[in-house]
C-alpha cells in the first residue's frame, strides 16, 4: 500500500469508534489498548537505552563496572572488616553479595526510572495521546538492559569462584519477572504522585536506600532476628532477593511463607497503583 | 454513512487555578488542614466559601456542542484564550472532559506540534519510526510509507546522522513529512502549518489539501483566516470557551472579523463640551471620529477587501470659510501610508444645531494587514497658523482575507493592491 491511490473503503474493515466521556469511578487500565500500542512500548524503550548509551565510550560497559565496583568495596568493607564473612555462608561472599546486588539493581533502576518516568516525558504527554502507563514499564524496561549484562557477568564469577549452576536456574525467571512486578507496582503510585508532588522524586532514593538496608543483599536472612522477619516481608525484596540467589547459587532457600504474603502485598499495591493511575491519567497534562 | 465524524454535546473543561495545585505536600497539607478548618467552623458564611470556589475556578470551554461531518474540513477560529487549543487538546485525548462528551467515528491523528518525540541523540530514520508511532501509526504503516516520507522532506543523506546537526528547517520538514503521511479518518491540526520556508509550506498545503479532497475529515484551528477561508468549508466560533457560532466558513469569518471591532480604539467620542476654535471663535462641536464598515455600523478590523470608511461627526457652529477636515494615516511604525482632506461644504450644514458628517473611505485592497493609526485634524485655511489635531485619534486593524497560501506572514509590502495581471502569446512572427 505505497503510493499516492488509496484502496476503497473496505466496509468489511471495521471502524473505530470512540467515545470521551470525563474521568469516573475507579477502574483498571484497558489492556487491549496498551496491546495496541506495543510498537510505542517497543519503540520507547529502544529509544531510551540508545540515548543512555550511544556517544558515550564504555556504553554498555558502564552496566557492569559498578556493580562490579560496589562488589569488591563491600566484599571489602562488610565481607573483612564487619566480619559477614565466613559466616557459614555456603559460597564466598563477594559472589553472595554480587548475586543479590543484581536483582536488587533491577529492582532498584526500574523502580527510580519508573518513578520519573511521567514527568520525563512530559512533552509527549502534552500533544498526544498514548495510554501514559507505556511510561513506568519502558522504563522498567530499559531497566532490564542493565540487568542482562550484569547477569552475564554473574555466569562469569559463577565459573570463577566455582559454584556450579544448578537446575534450580530454571525458575529464575519467576522471580525476575516477580522483581519487575514489585517495581513497576511501587513505581506506578510514584510516578503518578510525582506529577501531582514533585517532592517525590526526593523521595525515591532515599525510600531506593532504606530498602536496601532492609533487604539481605549484604547479610543473609540468618541476621535478622526472627520475629522481625515478619515485619520485614513488607519489603516486596526482602524474599526475592535470597528467592534468586538460593536459584543461582543454591543458597538455602528463603522462608516460602513470607514469600508468598509478600507477593500477595505486592499484588495489592499493583492493583492498587494500576487504578490510581488509571484514575489520575487524564489529569496528567493539566498538572504537568 | 450519516453518523458524523465528530459528535460533541455539553463539552466542558474547567481548570482549577491558585495553590489548590500545590506543588509540593507540604503545600497540599496545608491546603487539607485550611479545608478541614472551614469544614468544622460554622461560622463561616456559605457565600464566603462560595465566591472563593468561584474565584480559583476558571472553565476554558463551557457547554460546546456540535458536529462535524465526514469527509468536511471544518474550521476552528476564534481570539487567543478562546478556547480552541483546548477543544484540540478534548479531542485529542490529550486531557479529559470535565462534562459532556465527544464521539469520534474512525481514527483520529492529532497534529498539535511538530516532530513531537524527536530527540536530537537520535538518527533521522530513528526519529521518523519514533514520530510516527507516537502519532498512531503501527511500525509496519511506517515501513510501507518510509520512502515517501523521506522523498517529501529531501533531507537527503542525512537520514542515518542525529538529528542534532540537521538544521532546524531539516527538522521542521522531517517532522511535518511524518505527519503528511498519516492516513487517518480524522485528522486534527493546531496550526503548526506556520513554519519552514515558503517553498516547504506549500508543498505541506498540497499535501493537506489531497489528503482533504480523499474524503478525509479534518479540523483545522488557525488564526489565518485566509487559509481557513481557502480549505474549510465549514467553520465555527469559539469566544471565551462558548461557542459563539457555526456555519459556512464565510459566514463564520465575517462574524468573528465584526466582533472582533469592539476593541478600544475603533471609535473616538468626544466630550460633550468639547469644541473647536480657532481665534477664540467655537467653530464646530465635535462628537465622534469612527472607522466603518461601508452602510453599517463602527468596526475595528477590516478585511484586505473591505473599503474603510473614516467618518467625523460633529455641529457645525460657525463654519469659517475654508474649515478643512483631514486624516493621515500610519502604520504602527510611524510609517505616513498617506492623508487627505476636504473643505466642508458650508451649504450642507443647517442652520439648526444638526450634526454633520464628513467622511472619506479608504479604498479596499490599498492598505496591507497590519495595525493603523489615524490622525484627525481640523484647521482653516484663511487661519494658517490655527489648527486642531487630534494624534492617533483611532487605530483599527487590517486582516488578510484573501489568504496568501498558508503563511502567517502577509504578502510582504506596506500596500496591498491588486493587481491586473495579464497573458498572451506574443503576437506575429519573429
Amino acid at each position: 500500500m505505497s503510493g499516492e491511490s488509496i484502496p476503497p473503503r473496505d466496509l468489511g474493515v471495521a471502524i473505530e469508534r470512540t467515545t470521551i466521556l470525563p474521568v469516573s469511578g475507579w477502574s483498571l487500565p484497558d489492556l487491549r489498548e496498551l496491546w495496541r500500542y506495543r510498537d510505542l512500548l517497543f519503540l520507547l524503550t529502544s529509544r531510551n537505552i540508545a540515548i543512555i548509551y550511544r556517544q558515550s565510550i564504555l556504553g554498555i560497559g558502564w552496566a557492569v563496572f559498578r556493580p562490579l565496583v560496589t562488589t569488591i568495596i563491600f566484599a571489602i568493607v562488610f565481607g573483612r572488616f564487619a566480619g559477614f564473612a565466613d559466616k557459614s555462608l555456603s559460597v564466598p561472599y563477594p559472589i553472595f553479595v554480587y548475586a543479590a546486588l543484581v536483582i536488587w539493581n533491577l529492582f532498584a533502576t526500574s523502580l527510580s526510572n519508573a518513578s520519573e518516568s511521567v514527568v520525563a516525558q512530559a512533552n509527549l504527554l502534552t500533544k498526544t495521546y498514548f495510554p501514559r502507563l507505556l511510561l513506568p514499564v519502558s522504563a522498567v524496561g530499559v531497566a532490564t538492559v542493565d540487568f542482562a549484562v550484569q547477569f552475564l557477568l554473574l555466569f562469569g564469577l559463577m565459573w570463577y569462584y566455582g559454584v556450579a549452576p544448578t537446575v534450580l536456574l530454571l525458575v529464575m525467571p519467576i522471580f525476575f519477572l516477580a522483581t519487575t512486578i514489585a517495581a513497576l507496582s511501587l513505581g506506578v503510585w510514584l510516578t503518578a504522585l510525582n506529577v501531582r508532588f514533585r517532592d517525590v522524586k526526593h523521595v525515591v532514593p532515599f525510600l531506593i536506600q532504606t530498602l536496601f538496608y532492609l533487604t539481605p543483599v549484604i547479610y543473609p536472612v540468618s541476621f535478622v532476628p526472627e520475629r522481625l522477619r515478619w515485619l520485614l516481608c513488607l519489603n516486596p525484596m526482602f524474599s526475592i532477593v535470597e528467592a534468586f540467589r538460593w536459584s543461582m547459587l543454591a543458597t538455602p532457600p528463603p522462608d516460602w511463607s513470607l514469600f508468598v504474603v509478600s507477593s500477595l502485598i505486592t499484588c495489592v499495591v499493583l492493583v492498587g497503583g494500576l487504578i490510581f493511575f488509571r484514575r489520575t491519567e487524564s489529569t496528567f497534562a493539566d498538572i504537568i | 454513512m450519516n453518523e458524523p465524524a465528530v459528535h460533541i454535546e455539553g463539552l466542558g473543561k474547567r481548570y482549577r487555578l491558585g495553590l489548590t495545585n500545590a506543588d509540593t505536600i507540604a503545600d497540599w497539607a496545608a491546603e487539607f488542614l485550611r479545608g478541614l478548618r472551614r469544614v468544622f467552623s460554622r461560622t463561616e458564611s456559605p457565600s464566603g466559601n462560595a465566591s472563593k470556589k468561584v474565584e480559583n475556578e476558571f472553565w476554558a470551554l463551557k457547554d460546546v456542542s456540535f458536529d462535524v461531518r465526514q469527509g468536511e474540513v471544518f474550521g476552528i477560529v476564534g481570539r487567543n484564550g478562546a478556547g480552541k487549543s483546548t477543544l484540540l487538546k478534548l479531542i485529542s485525548r490529550v486531557t479529559s472532559p470535565t462534562t459532556g462528551r465527544i464521539d469520534l467515528c474512525g481514527r483520529v491523528a492529532s497534529l498539535l506540534e511538530v516532530g513531537t518525540g524527536f530527540h536530537p541523540d537520535l538518527t533521522g530514520r530513528e526519529n521518523v519510526y519514533m514520530n510516527g508511532t507516537l502519532l498512531g501509526m503501527t511500525r509496519r504503516e511506517v515501513n510501507q510509507r518510509f520512502d515517501e516520507i523521506v522523498e517529501f522532506a529531501s533531507i537527503g543523506n542525512f537520514l542515518d546522522t542525529q538529528v542534532k546537526r540537521y538544521s532546524s528547517g531539516m527538522r521542521v520538514r522531517l517532522g511535518f513529512a511524518v505527519a503528511a503521511h498519516l492516513e487517518p479518518e480524522i485528522l486534527i491540526i493546531d496550526e503548526v502549518l506556520t513554519v519552514g520556508d515558503a517553498e516547504f509550506q506549500k508543498k505541506c498545503l498540497g499535501k493537506m489539501q489531497t489528503v482533504a479532497s480523499r474524503g478525509r475529515t479534518v479540523l483545522f484551528v488557525s488564526h489565518n483566516l485566509g487559509a481557513v477561508r481557502n480549505l474549510c468549508t465549514r467553520a465555527c466560533l469559539l469566544e471565551h470557551g462558548r461557542l459563539a457560532m457555526i456555519g459556512t466558513t464565510g459566514e463564520v469569518v465575517d462574524h468573528y472579523l465584526r466582533g472582533q471591532g469592539q476593541q478600544h480604539g475603533w471609535i473616538k467620542r468626544f466630550r460633550s463640551a468639547e469644541t473647536i476654535d480657532f481665534d477664540g471663535i467655537r467653530v464646530l462641536r465635535p462628537i465622534s471620529f469612527a472607522a466603518c464598515a461601508l452602510d453599517s455600523g463602527e468596526i475595528g478590523m477590516f478585511g484586505t477587501d473591505q473599503p474603510i470608511e473614516l467618518r467625523f461627526e460633529f455641529v457645525p457652529l460657525t463654519l469659517l470659510p475654508g474649515t478643512r477636515v483631514g486624516v493621515m494615516v500610519r502604520n504602527v511604525d510611524g510609517v505616513a501610508m498617506f492623508g487627505s482632506n476636504v473643505v466642508v461644504d458650508p451649504r450642507i450644514a443647517s442652520s439648526s444645531n444638526r450634526p454633520m458628517q464628513v467622511s472619506c473611505v479608504v479604498p479596499s485592497h490599498l492598505l496591507n494587514r497590519g495595525t493603523y493609526v489615524v490622525d484627525l485634524g481640523v484647521d482653516c485655511l484663511s487661519r494658517q497658523l490655527d489648527q486642531y489635531l487630534s494624534q492617533e485619534s483611532l487605530r483599527f486593524d487590517v486582516e488578510d482575507v484573501e489568504g496568501h497560501g498558508i503563511a502567517s506572514e502577509s504578502l510582504p509590502g506596506v500596500i496591498r493592491p491588486r493587481l491586473d495581471w495579464r497573458q498572451a502569446l506574443r503576437n506575429g512572427g519573429e
